[in-house]
C-alpha cells in the first residue's frame, strides 16, 4: 500500500477525475464531467466513489457493456496511481445530477401508477 | 412442490417495477429501490444455484440446497472484487492469482470479469437500495442495474456450460473468501 500525505491523495483524485473526464467508450454516451470522492462501501471499506455526468443514453438504461468497460477502465487508472481501494462508479445524466437534492415525487405524468397496472395485468396473465 | 428462485422471474419483476414497458418517466423512489435490489437477487441466486449444482456434482437435489445455503453475500463480493484488482493491475494474495488467472493468457477469463464487475457493482447498489437514504435512485440505473445482472447471468451460463475452470475456482473462493486464503 502506498502511502500518500492528505494533499498528494487530494491531488491524486483530482488527477483521477481528470483522467476519467478523458475516457471514451466507443458507441456509448459522452462523459460531461467527473469526480471522485472518498467513500465507505457496504462491507465498511474504505473505498473511493468516482460521480460521473454522462448524455442520456438511449431508452433502456445504462447498457451493461458501458458500465463494465466503464467500471474496468476507472479502476485500472486509479490503479495506475497507486490508488488501493477499489473506485465504486455513480451514473447520472445531467439532469438526474442536478436533481439530486429534489423532492421524491414523480416527474412527468407517467409514474408509478401505469406500473401498478402493469403489475395487475400480469399477475391476471399469469392466473388466467 | 419445488419453488425454485427463478432469474428470469426476478429480472422480469425488476424491470416492471423500474417502469421498463411503461415508457418515459420516474417511478417513485421504493419501486425505484426494489428494482435495483431485485436485480441483485436475479444474480445472488443464479450464481448460489450454479454453485451448489456444480459442487454436488450427480448428488440429490437436497445436497444442492445444502450447499446452496454455505454461500454468503460478502464472501461472493470479496471474491468478485479479487477478480476485479486482478483485471485493474493491482496485486492479489499470490494463491488467489494463481487460482483465477488463465496460465495462457496470463489474464481473468472475460466472464469470469464480467460476472465479478457485476456482481461488485450490484451488491453495492442493492445495500444503498435497501439501506440508505441516500441512496440515489433513478430509473436510468435502476435500469441499468437489470441490464447488468442480466449480463452476468449470461456470463454464469457460458461459464458453467463451458466448464470453466477459474470458475469453479472463483466459487471454491467465494465459500470461504478471507478465511480460506488466510490458511493457505
Amino acid at each position: 500500500m502506498v502511502i500518500m500525505s492528505v494533499n498528494r491523495r487530494d491531488e491524486v483524485l483530482n488527477e483521477l477525475a481528470e483522467a476519467i473526464r478523458g475516457v471514451t467508450v466507443p458507441g456509448s454516451p459522452a462523459i460531461q464531467n467527473a469526480s471522485v470522492e472518498p467513500y465507505v462501501d457496504a462491507d465498511g471499506e474504505p473505498a473511493l466513489k468516482a460521480v460521473i455526468v454522462l448524455d442520456a443514453p438511449e431508452e433502456g438504461g445504462w447498457s451493461a457493456e458501458f458500465t463494465h468497460t466503464l467500471r474496468g477502465q476507472v479502476n485500472k487508472l486509479a490503479a495506475e496511481r497507486d490508488l488501493d481501494e477499489h473506485v465504486y462508479v455513480a451514473l447520472f445524466t445531467e439532469e438526474e445530477y442536478e436533481a439530486r437534492t429534489g423532492a421524491d415525487e414523480p416527474l412527468d405524468g407517467f409514474g408509478t401508477s401505469d406500473i401498478d397496472q402493469a403489475l395487475i395485468r400480469d399477475q391476471q396473465q399469469d392466473g388466467s | 412442490m419445488r419453488r425454485d428462485f427463478k432469474a428470469d422471474d426476478y429480472l422480469h419483476l425488476a424491470g416492471m417495477l423500474a417502469g421498463r414497458i411503461a415508457g418515459r418517466g420516474r417511478p417513485r423512489t421504493a419501486y425505484l429501490r426494489r428494482a435495483t435490489s431485485t436485480a441483485y437477487y436475479a444474480l445472488f441466486h443464479e450464481l448460489v444455484q450454479h454453485g451448489a449444482k456444480r459442487a454436488a456434482r450427480t448428488g440429490p437435489i437436497e445436497h444442492q440446497q445444502a450447499i446452496g445455503r454455505w454461500y454468503a453475500h460478502g464472501n461472493f463480493k470479496k471474491a468478485a472484487r479479487w477478480v476485479e484488482d486482478i483485471a485493474a493491475g493491482r496485486t492479489p494474495p499470490n494463491p488467489v492469482r494463481l487460482l483465477l488467472v488463465d496460465p495462457v493468457t496470463g489474464k481473468v477469463p472475460v466472464d469470469l470479469e464480467v460476472l465479478a464487475s457485476a456482481f461488485s457493482e450490484l451488491q453495492e447498489a442493492r445495500h444503498g437500495a435497501d439501506y440508505d437514504p441516500a441512496f440515489d435512485a433513478t430509473r436510468l440505473s435502476a435500469l441499468g442495474h437489470i441490464n447488468t445482472a442480466r449480463s452476468g447471468i449470461e456470463a454464469i451460463k457460458r461459464m458453467d456450460k463451458s466448464n470453466l475452470h477459474q470458475f469453479d475456482m472463483f466459487l471454491l473462493l467465494a465459500l470461504g473468501g478471507d478465511k480460506m486464503i488466510r490458511n493457505s
